[in-house]
């Protein structure tokens, strides 16, 4: 074993292995911290979606099904190089662990992109809850919708109005958090891509890869959930 | 200190063709995910939804997270964190719809 590698071995575990398992260990002990994180959102989704069903159906045609099923694929590419960052690491090939983790951090940074210009046409509609906020039906079967809305329902305009701004209230909030997820994960690999220049991981350490990885991985699987959820209600009315 | 071979024996490097597989699967549960939602199925929607979030979820954690490789420890806090997830939804669903189910003194 090189000097490097014993350098990489903390004293007070008995082998690399066991050190692995550690810090793998204490990294799912924060992901089930952030699952309850996410979950609180989640949990005030479900409450308000089950209480006002159309109304949220009606909001989520707001939302782009392009943008969101490109992000959805671009996150998904992400996840599988950041698989591939690591796969890489334990096999001790430094410069292609770099090659990997840049390419993750090009697709997560496409992300973070294509979020912005969904949120700037949100802006341009006046979609961002606050004293700003104003639906306004913008196509036909939008229309048709409010109309049927309204007589099956009985709802105010200013009702419905609130309660739009409560599904955009939920969807920056969610989208928001894990915008900065990713924003996070992005600063991560500009400290991982040198440490992996320099060949510091190999079989028996990349524990900091393989930890970012699983982060990475979990930020992919809450946009899974919140792609259906808040992009694709309603678009069969 | 132990040998190079010795310490890395709990270590799974998987082919390359695993994660191709993945990811070749998720993307085509996602144009599943975006085909259906244009069908009405009622209620079921949202349960053909989830159902299918759940299906990418457990291929991403069993494969890209290599759970199916993790110490029992990692397996006991994953189940363990969707475990309390599923707490927190039932009891907050419970408190919210059943408000108003009973006469309240004073109300």
């Amino acid at each position: 074993m090189s000097s490097h590698s014993d350098a990489l071995w903390a004293h007070q575990f008995e082998s690399f292995d066991q050190q692995r398992e550690s810090t793998s260990l204490g990294m799912w002990l924060f992901i089930g911290q952030e699952i309850m994180f996410f979950g609180g959102l989640f949990a005030a989704y479900l409450v308000y979606r089950i209480s006002n069903p159309l109304i949220f159906k009606v909001a989520s045609s707001e939302l782009s099904v392009l943008w969101g099923g490109i992000n959805t694929a671009v996150l998904i590419l992400s996840s599988f190089t950041m698989a591939m960052a690591v796969r890489e690491a334990q096999l001790g090939r430094g410069k292609k662990t770099a090659i990997f983790l840049l390419l993750t951090l090009v697709l997560g940074l496409g992300f973070v992109g294509i979020k912005s210009i969904e949120y700037s046409s949100k802006f341009e509609h006046h979609l961002i809850p606050g004293q700003e906020f104003e639906w306004h039906p913008y196509n036909e079967q939008q229309v048709a919708a409010y109309e049927e809305l309204k007589a099956t329902t009985g709802y105010t305009e200013e009702f419905i109005q609130s309660r739009m701004e409560l599904f955009f209230s939920i969807y920056f909030a969610m989208t928001g958090l894990h915008a900065l997820h990713m924003l996070i994960g992005v600063g991560l690999i500009i400290w991982l891509l040198p440490r992996a220049l320099r060949n510091e991981f190999n079989a028996d350490y990349h524990n900091p890869v393989e930890c970012f990885g699983l982060y990475w991985h979990f930020v992919d699987l809450v946009w899974i959930f919140l792609f259906p959820l808040l992009y694709l209600l309603g678009r069969n009315i | 200190m132990s040998s190079s071979s010795d310490s890395s024996h709990s270590l799974h490097i998987e082919p390359i063709s695993t994660y191709l597989g993945i990811l070749g699967a998720l993307i085509v549960l996602t144009v599943v995910t975006v085909l259906v939602a244009y069908e009405d199925f009622g209620h079921l929607n949202d349960v053909v939804a989830v159902g299918l979030a759940s299906t990418k979820a457990t291929l991403v954690i069993t494969f890209f997270m290599h759970a199916r490789h993790a110490t029992r420890a990692v397996k006991w806090t994953l189940a363990l964190s969707i475990f309390f997830l599923v707490v927190m939804f039932v009891y907050i669903l419970m408190d919210y719809y059943t408000r108003g189910l009973l006469d309240v003194f004073g109300k």
